[in-house]
């Protein structure tokens, strides 16, 4: 067999970036410090986290408060839906319209929420792998909680119509989440212009590391804490912030959405031969 | 890639062709497992993929797959090819050739290919 090495599998994950890893091991060896101790060490650690909140918010057109970093997509699947569903069932809304191709972060999660009496709709995809829009308008009732559709298919590519769905949402007052995981880098996103309730994405789909990811939470959307303790993420997910990964997060983000048409003129070589 | 890829007899490309993601490239070949053909391009040096990662360790076919309608046996057959920027057209060339060269070799001796073919 001939010696040469192709690594195809971007979708499952990336490789690290070299301008990452420069980040990354910057802020290890340099910002040490926890954010919230108060001596210079830690608030220069919380300068950094500041900064790369500050950042990130920017290239996703959300607030710094709105940024909430987690684990990776999973993380942020689970709390965005289990938490809606949390919060929404107290108002007596108990019904959850996603897509039948969804990660199964979010299908599971949905089942999980199903054995707790909740209803779920899974919408059909048809044969393009495209979820239409009507069909989403026509699911929502009274009682829908949430819908939750991915921005683009974790298997087949397909992105979906996000800005549609968002605005049928909007329109009826039901919250929207979009597990992001696979768009970002791929695609413009802005999540106040587009109307996304809340946003899931993961550092390590887009050169960043592994175990670093974050939620977006639009303001005016409560839904309970993930981790109850410390006040980080403003007490929402506490635990001593991942300072490094997330200092790699900022870097890797700036870098995906960079010259995006570009890139997609590049790679669309292989599908626009199809036609 | 994919318009070479399709030449290969009893293949498909799934999703829509114009609103999916750059990079993204999703096949099915009738008469082989996926798992076969990752093995095998594996051995060529290419890293891809049948689905999910996330479901890798599982023999049930795609929930995706499914989901736009493929019947059960012909989503067994599926390939994921996700590339970067940094993709070359020699890559390209060099990934179309093998995955021909694996799905002919993975069929010949495919007792369900022969079946395919005989009807």
């Amino acid at each position: 067999m001939e010696n040469r090495f192709i690594y195809a599998d971007n979708a499952a994950t990336t490789a690290v970036s070299d301008e990452v890893i420069a980040a990354v091991t910057d802020c290890m060896k340099n910002t040490y410090g926890n954010p919230s101790s108060l001596y210079s060490k830690g608030t220069e650690a919380q300068r950094v986290l500041i900064g790369c909140r500050e950042r990130i918010a920017k290239v996703l057109g959300a607030l710094p408060n709105e940024i909430y970093f987690t684990s990776g997509g999973s993380e942020g699947d689970n709390w965005a839906i289990k938490g809606t569903a949390c919060a929404m069932a107290a108002k007596g809304k108990k019904h959850i319209i996603t897509s039948a191709f969804e990660h199964h972060a979010v299908l599971h999660s949905c089942q999980a929420l199903e054995k707790q009496g909740f209803e779920v709709t899974y919408l059909p995809v048809y044969e393009n792998g495209i979820v239409r829009p009507q069909d989403v308008a026509n699911a929502i009732r009274p009682d829908t909680a949430l819908v939750t559709i991915m921005y683009a298919n974790n298997e087949i590519g397909t992105i979906q119509p996000i800005d549609e769905i968002a605005a049928i949402c909007r329109e009826k007052s039901v919250l929207f989440h979009t597990d992001a995981v696979q768009a970002i880098g791929h695609v413009d996103i802005d999540v106040h212009k587009q109307g996304i309730d809340m946003l899931s994405l993961s550092g390590h789909k887009f050169h960043a590391p592994r175990g670093i990811g974050l939620l977006y939470i639009r303001r005016g959307v409560n839904i309970p804490n993930l981790i109850d303790g410390g006040a980080q993420e403003r007490g929402k997910r506490a635990g001593t912030e991942n300072l490094p990964a997330i200092a790699g997060l900022a870097v890797a983000l700036e870098s995906a959405v960079k010259d995006i048409d570009s890139k997609n003129k590049k790679n669309c070589r292989p599908a626009r031969q199809i036609g | 890639m994919v318009e070479k890829v399709l030449k290969i007899e009893r293949s498909r490309y799934n999703g829509d062709a114009a609103q999916r993601l750059a990079g993204n490239a999703n096949f099915c070949f009738e008469g082989i497992e996926g798992e076969g053909l990752l093995l095998r391009l594996n051995l060529a040096g290419i890293c891809a993929s049948s689905g999910s990662a996330c479901t890798s360790g599982s023999l049930d076919p795609s929930h995706v797959l499914l989901a736009i309608g493929l019947p059960k046996e012909i989503a067994h057959g599926s390939l994921r090819i996700s590339i970067d920027e940094n993709f070359t057209e020699d890559d390209i060339d060099y990934m179309a050739d093998k995955i021909t060269e694996t799905v002919e070799y993975l069929r010949s001796f495919s007792p369900l290919w022969d079946k395919i073919v005989s009807q």
